[in-house]
């Protein structure tokens, strides 16, 4: 259908500063299972998140999930009123970032809401008009405690679905040679850093991250994905009654069996639908991307340091059989006063790079690394 | 013998004679998650990793595409014989998958494997707050004659206690392992060989507009008894069950049980929890069992039954479903017809052509028998003790896809509350040693 781009923006609008409820919640509990499941839709082998009886006698005092867990509770991307009605734009999460000022511990009971936070025309992305919708999570323990906020962007493309092709690149066929060094630097990768501390002191500005290597993308990597989000999966006759009652800006046509209540939200990972969506070969989830790259950063500062932030922008595709050389370089270093406290931050800059030299995630993260006589001390105040 | 060295035919016959070898043994499949984790490694019975929280118990139900509030609704079933919120009860296959797969070693043999059936015996509805340890023992291996060569058939018994110690259910699981020569000698298919002679060879299906109506028309008319009870004296013979419609087939249809299943156990050679990228690569490396993506030439994880350009490694011309994802999915005929207070008794499922991608499902069934039966019970350690008679009607039904061929059929009984003999009194009473019940009698009209 034609576009209406500029209804979807007057709409959008009216909901800036607003809950909204177009994004369901993932989980509400940080249990064992919940974790290791989105662990294992990172590969991330990071025993602090996974041992819990070793958790116990680490700083925390329990096992813990990685930060990024929180995209399990509830992931950053309201599309506004984009699945209220028909309107023939599509959503792409191009940016997401995260603050932390807690731990999650496992046995967590977990709280958030989401709200529109900003809506702007942002001209032509990948050759389509767009417009940006900016959300904001607050994901709080039950306890009242604030474990952080995660912020989204997603860019919203006017484009005829169907019809129209955003990405009309073939999935990538790799040479030997491509093969053995995407093994090569698999093999390479470092275990994550653990118990051994890493100090503020033993990080110099230019320092290299380990390389993490993700990929080639395959449909088994991008369905552990959609389990992590944590969010109830409906099959047969109830995805109709839900696109129906609920969503109704979501229904589409699937192009190979012609049912026409499909959900556009399907057509990620699918590769007999993703042409319905523009794409050759199936796009993964930008929210993903933004994860992984957290990943890095975890990876490298063992487990007393805290992950402060991330902002990570995912700017092209990540397509079924793509790899990503995820990459991090120390920035800056600096002493960061949060109210009474002080805290030994390093900045690090991350990219995300495929095998054909194209950037698809670039951003910042902040460590707060330890010290010698300093610890982390958490909560950070706000 | 090393596999490079070994022919297909002496893989196949090796394959069968360790499997043999595990007949009346606990099989190691389906074991918790792994150390370091927090579940008890010891057993059989072993323990089962998830609780059956009501938060779970819901989301479970929406996976096999059943939204009853028997099953959603914590209030609900409190004025139900249950007296609480329940399962269906095949939810117990997340406990434990119902069938054996026989002697397992690194890069696999040359046969592929497909569940074929589940029978069920539920002795009581699976309460929400329930956990379970279950156990698998590999009862049966026989071969019989097929297309390709001899299809060897191997029966389990599993037995599903919760933590009580009393036993909820038990399932005779079915396994048919089919020789595939183009796989060699392991189970990794060189990707020279792929589509040199596919089990099946059927498009997917598009849809017309008088088909999709139809379809949505079948989808509008469902019927669910619910709390009005369906007494077992108005039942009559020859009564009609459904239909119950699953539109096309989609790959979301199939994460859907991933989200209640992924992590939850471990398999014989690996962890469990090695789903996606390095962790996946090492794990598929280690066991000498990747296959080659006849497009990106990387040997990675497969997802041969999801992923429209592996399932060819299975001899499949596209996507098709879980097997044991349709073994739970049939109930919803049964719980929508018999009402809150019914009780599956016992339930067999028998898989037939596989459910691809595209492919519409209608469940109908028919009473085909009424009658009643005595269960006695004793009070020893997992026993549950008792004299009672049960009104209970038999039922024929069957899954049909779009074009005409059988995806599912099977028999089960069910209890009805009885107008002279008042509800169906739960638990049903067992002896702790049950009888095991072999193939040949619960593949065809075991009522």
């Amino acid at each position: 259908m034609a576009s209406d781009l500029n209804g979807f923006v007057k709409d959008a609008k009216a909901l800036v500063g607003k809950e909204v409820d177009d994004v369901p919640a993932g989980t509400d509990l940080a249990d064992w299972l919940t974790i290791r499941r989105f662990c294992a839709a990172l590969g991330d082998p990071n025993t602090l998140y996974k041992d819990p009886g070793g958790g116990v006698a680490t700083k925390y005092n329990s096992m813990i999930a990685p930060p990024t867990f929180v995209a399990a509770v509830r992931t950053p991307n309201s599309g506004g009123p984009y699945v209220n009605k028909q309107y023939g734009v599509s959503p792409f999460l191009t940016r997401g970032s995260f603050e932390w000022t807690d731990i999650i511990r496992v046995g967590d009971r977990l709280e958030s809401t989401i709200k529109v936070t900003d809506v702007k025309e942002a001209g032509k992305r990948w050759g389509y008009e767009s417009a940006d919708v900016e959300s904001s999570v607050e994901y709080r323990n039950s306890y009242g405690g604030l474990i952080g906020t995660g912020k989204g962007v997603n860019s919203m493309l006017a484009y005829e679905r169907g019809k129209d092709m955003i990405e009309s690149r073939d999935i990538y066929r790799y040479s030997d040679e491509e093969i053995h060094k995407i093994e090569n630097d698999i093999e390479a990768e470092p275990e994550p850093r653990g118990k051994l501390l890493r100090y503020y002191d033993d990080v110099e500005v230019g320092e290299d991250l380990p390389q993490l290597v993700k990929g080639p993308l395959t449909l088994s990597d991008m369905m552990a994905w959609v389990v992590a989000e944590a969010k109830s999966l409906s099959l047969g006759a109830l995805v109709y009654n839900d696109l129906k009652d609920k969503y109704p800006g979501r229904v589409v046509t699937n192009p190979t069996t012609n049912w026409p209540y499909w959900d556009a939200d399907q057509s990620f990972e699918d590769i007999l639908a993703c042409e319905e969506m523009g794409f050759k070969s199936p796009p993964s989830r930008g929210i993903q991307r933004v994860c992984l790259a957290g990943q890095v950063v975890t990876h490298w500062m063992g487990d007393d340091a805290f992950l402060r932030s991330l902002d990570i922008c995912v700017p092209e595709h990540w397509v079924y059989g793509d790899t990503m050389w995820l990459n991090g370089k120390v920035t800056g270093k600096r002493i960061e006063e949060v109210d009474s406290e002080s805290y030994f931050a390093v900045d690090i800059a991350i990219t995300g790079i495929n095998q054909l030299g194209t950037t698809i995630a670039e951003g910042t993260a902040t460590a707060y690394l330890p010290n010698p006589g300093h610890t982390v001390a958490l909560p950070i105040p706000h | 013998m090393t596999t490079q060295e070994q022919s297909f035919e002496d893989a196949v016959a090796e394959f069968l004679e360790k499997s043999r070898e595990e007949l009346e043994k606990e099989s190691g499949e389906n074991r918790p998650p792994w150390s370091p984790s927090p579940f008890d490694q010891a057993g059989p019975p072993y323990e089962y990793s998830q609780r059956f929280t009501p938060d779970l118990v819901a989301k479970y139900a929406l996976t096999i595409g059943d939204d009853n509030p028997l099953f959603t609704d914590p209030d609900h079933g409190k004025g139900t014989i249950y007296r609480s919120q329940v399962a269906p009860g095949p939810i117990l296959a997340l406990v434990k998958y119902p069938s054996p797969h026989g002697a397992v070693r690194p890069g696999g043999y040359p046969l592929a494997n497909f569940i074929s059936g589940a029978a069920w015996e539920f002795y009581d509805g699976v309460k929400v707050g329930s956990k379970f340890r279950a156990s698998k023992v590999t009862k049966e291996i026989f071969e019989k004659p097929g297309s390709r060569g001899n299809l060897a058939f191997m029966i389990s018994e599993n037995q599903y206690w919760d933590y009580h110690g009393d036993l909820v259910g038990k399932c005779y699981g079915t396994q048919i392992y089919v020789p595939m020569r183009e796989m060699g000698n392991s189970r990794a298919m060189d990707s020279s060989k792929l589509g040199q002679n596919m089990l099946y060879e059927r498009k997917t299906s598009s849809y017309n507009s008088e088909q999709i109506g139809d379809i949505l028309d079948q989808i509008q008319g469902l019927e669910r008894r619910g709390a009005d009870a369906r007494y077992w004296e108005d039942v009559e013979v020859g009564e009609k069950l459904g239909p119950v419609v699953l539109p096309p087939w989609t790959l979301l249809d199939q994460v859907s049980y991933h989200s209640v299943s992924y992590a939850t156990v471990s398999d014989q050679l690996a962890p469990g929890d090695e789903l996606a990228f390095e962790p996946a690569y090492r794990r598929q490396r280690l066991n000498n069992s990747a296959w080659e993506n006849p497009i990106t030439r990387w040997k990675g994880a497969g997802a041969e039954h999801e992923d429209a350009l592996l399932a060819i490694y299975r001899g499949q011309p596209g996507p098709f479903d879980f097997g044991v994802q349709r073994t739970q999915m049939c109930e919803q005929l049964f719980t929508n017809w018999m009402g809150d207070n019914g009780f599956i008794r016992r339930l067999q499922i028998a898989l037939r052509k596989p459910v691809y991608y595209g492919d519409v499902t209608i469940y109908t069934g028919e009473v085909t028998k009424k009658f009643k039966e005595i269960q006695k019970g004793d009070s020893s350690n997992g026993g549950s003790p008792g004299d009672r008679e049960y009104y209970a009607v038999g039922i024929k039904y069957q899954g049909v896809n779009q074009v005409g061929e059988a995806q599912v059929i099977g028999t089960g009984t069910v209890y009805l509350p009885s107008k002279e003999a008042g509800p169906v009194e739960l638990p049903i009473p067992h002896p702790s040693k049950t009888n095991f019940v072999p193939y040949e009698t619960f593949y065809r009209d075991w009522y």
